[in-house]
């Protein structure tokens, strides 16, 4: 009898007809999910970078504008030096910062690191080896006992880890480390509406941190639209879509937003000009320079002179 | 095709940085223009979409996806100044808050997938469009093609870029100091990836949501180039927006060479070695200059300590270490006198 109350295309075990619960296969996760899970998890960083810029700490006290120029700084001494132990100086001076502005360490450390080995990890991965850049080799992997040609390039007769390759592949991967630490922390101890102002500093135009600010506001609301979009659309879907079908979906998903982006726009506008915009912008900002931001700028001049210093004395 | 930070040389995303200086000022001044008072609302709710865009999830044949990049749809519907706006803001997000791409080389990705993409694909879905009708077949194929080319510049750019790093910056004995492949091995690898499956995705897209608005939003097809005429005012012609690309363009061309000059020193710097790489021959006065000044201090470090080479490790293992807990103390003693200062503010 149960057979004949449940249609057979329930039964069909598609994209929205999965059991719930572990399967014990992990199949691939359609892109329904995956774009839900992905506005969620942009939305959980929004708001924890949120938080934790109002802990009291050591950097969320410094005058942004002085945050800003010491950062970018420092992202130049870090472009700039190209010793290995350098480097690594330079991330555990990171470490410091974050320690005493109450970043968790863990956090800070993960947030930097589970992303680095897989994208710049893997795209530097190859040089290491002798047949990608020619080098000294370091230590052989297989002997191959003559050139093998594969037609479009030439394997040599001893494959091996260069040790220029392999220098030269830990010290991108060091600095982009550093340089993501960096950019993580001046993020992280800040409000984000305060840091737009303070981008003042290098002469953005009011205009440019105006939009910057209404950009980040509406960010909130288009995900929650995206989302809504796609939770209806999955609650109602059974069965098996196409590829074209799903394609469509999502064209006409993308086509409603930028619609509905532009019509509160136009919304946005009135409401503007009802609340006396003239068209010029402006911004309320109350920075000021304390003792404490003049130390920093000289405290950080010289960590940065010293790390400079170390790499030249290294050698270059 | 987000550049992450230490990827280029400084000098390489100071070039690409300061010549994206004029476009922005530039895509301010004409979106004031045309836009007016309604320039901060559009543009924001267009940034917003340009970083919205990258949420949705493409499937692709293989049960992957795919997300678009999105330049080429803003170009069309709002026009290439307010997508290069757009889409800056939705890279300088990114950069801030998820480290995808970097924040020294937001110039660098601005240059590839904001400006170069926006216009590239908004002038090749104009050409290939014409005179047709909004709801003609003519402008899916165009919105198509304007996406392939859109993203394929972009690629192309990114790998350019990239390609020249090892050919400008090396240390002597071949290690790589910032990105390690040659052009030759980046071209192919990122175009062939972009040309098979992100550029064609990137059209079909453009061209479905152009459907789309064909069928359910017409009058958002119809927003760019601005038509309404109000009494009065005579329209701005196009000629005065394109001069300052032009200037833009002709800054960045001079500037270029400067920036591959400055490979890595600071220009004027070089060490004798350099020198002698870059033009062939060491000139005979710097050899003997150089010879003397390195006498007189041998590489930085006291005399009768480089003796063996054990040594000249400990030296500087000693002194690293000494110097980090220096700026361990220095970092405290500041949080300290922080604290202080908060507590006797705040009475």
């Amino acid at each position: 009898m149960a057979d004949k109350a449940i249609p057979e295309w329930m039964l069909d075990n598609g994209q929205a007809g999965r059991k719930c619960g572990f399967s014990g296969v992990k199949k691939k996760s359609g892109f329904l999910e995956k774009t839900i899970n992905d506005v969620a998890g942009v939305l959980k960083e929004l708001i924890f970078s949120e938080q934790l810029s109002s802990a009291k700490g050591m950097l969320q006290n410094i005058d942004l504008r002085v945050k800003l120029i010491t950062t970018v700084f420092l992202l130049l001494v870090t472009a700039g030096v190209r010793n290995i132990p350098t480097l690594a100086g330079l991330y555990l001076f990171t470490l410091m910062l974050a320690y005493f502005s109450q970043v968790p360490l863990g956090f800070f450390v993960k947030r930097v690191w589970v992303f680095i080995p897989f994208f710049t990890g893997i795209v530097v991965l190859p040089s290491i080896f002798n047949f990608v850049r020619a080098g000294d080799p370091l230590f052989n992997i297989i002997n191959l006992g003559e050139p093998v040609n594969l037609g479009f390039f030439k394997l040599p007769t001893v494959i091996a880890v260069t040790k220029q390759g392999l220098a030269g592949a830990v010290l991108i991967i060091l600095r982009v480390g550093v340089s993501v630490s960096l950019a993580v922390l001046l993020t992280i101890t800040s409000k984000w509406e305060e840091l737009l102002k303070a981008l003042r500093v290098f002469f953005i135009p009011k205009i440019f941190i105006m939009v910057l600010g209404m950009t980040y506001r509406y960010i909130f609301l288009l995900l929650t639209v995206i989302t809504d979009m796609f939770v209806a659309r999955k609650s109602r879907t059974i069965g098996v879509n196409s590829l074209r079908e799903n394609r469509k979906f999502v064209s006409a998903g993308i086509a409603n937003v930028f619609g509905k982006a532009y019509f509160l726009s136009e919304e946005i506008h009135d409401a503007m000009i009802a609340r006396g915009y003239t068209g010029e912008a402006k911004i309320i900002n109350n920075f000021k320079i304390k003792a404490q931001d003049v130390i920093w700028i000289f405290l950080i001049l010289v960590v940065g002179i010293i790390f400079w210093g170390g790499d030249l004395i290294l050698g270059r | 095709m987000h550049i992450p930070d230490g990827f280029l040389s400084p000098s390489s995303m100071g070039t690409l940085g300061l010549g994206m200086i004029p476009v922005w000022l530039a895509a301010a001044a004409k979106t004031a223009k045309s836009l007016k008072i309604r320039q901060v609302p559009l543009l924001s709710l267009g940034a917003a979409f340009a970083f919205v865009i990258q949420m949705f999830n493409v499937p692709l044949p293989n049960g992957t996806t795919l997300h678009p990049l999105g330049a080429a749809l803003i170009a069309i519907v709002l026009g290439p100044w307010a997508a290069t706006i757009g889409v800056t803001i939705a890279l300088v997000i990114q950069a801030l808050f998820f480290g995808d791409g970097g924040v020294a080389a937001i110039g660098a990705n601005s240059f590839n997938m904001a400006f170069a993409s926006s216009f590239v694909s908004y002038y090749t879905y104009k050409i290939i469009s014409g005179k047709s009708a909004l709801t003609s077949k003519r402008r899916l194929a165009a919105g198509a093609v304007a996406g392939f080319a859109g993203l394929n510049v972009a690629a192309l750019l990114t790998a350019v870029e990239l390609g020249i790093q090892p050919l400008l910056f090396s240390a002597a004995d071949g290690k790589a100091l910032f990105f390690p492949y040659s052009l030759a091995q980046t071209i192919p690898f990122i175009s062939i990836a972009h040309i098979l499956i992100g550029g064609p995705l990137e059209g079909i897209v453009t061209a479905l949501v152009i459907a789309y608005l064909q069928k359910a939003n017409l009058p958002m097809l119809a927003l760019y180039p601005p038509r309404t005429r109000i009494a009065g005012e005579a329209v701005q012609p196009a000629i005065s927006g394109l001069k300052k690309v032009w200037w833009g363009l002709g800054v960045l061309i001079i500037l270029s060479p400067i920036g591959l000059l400055a490979s890595g020193t600071a220009w004027g710097e070089w060490s004798p070695e350099e020198l002698k790489n870059m033009i062939g021959y060491l000139p005979k006065g710097i050899g003997e200059a150089a010879g003397s000044r390195f006498n007189f201090l041998p590489d930085y470090s006291l005399p009768g300590w480089e003796t063996t080479l054990f040594q000249t490790a400990t030296g500087y293992i000693i002194s690293a270490l000494v110097g980090l807990a220096l700026i361990f103390l220095a970092v405290f003693l500041f949080s300290k006198f922080q604290a202080k200062g908060e507590k006797t503010g705040g009475r």
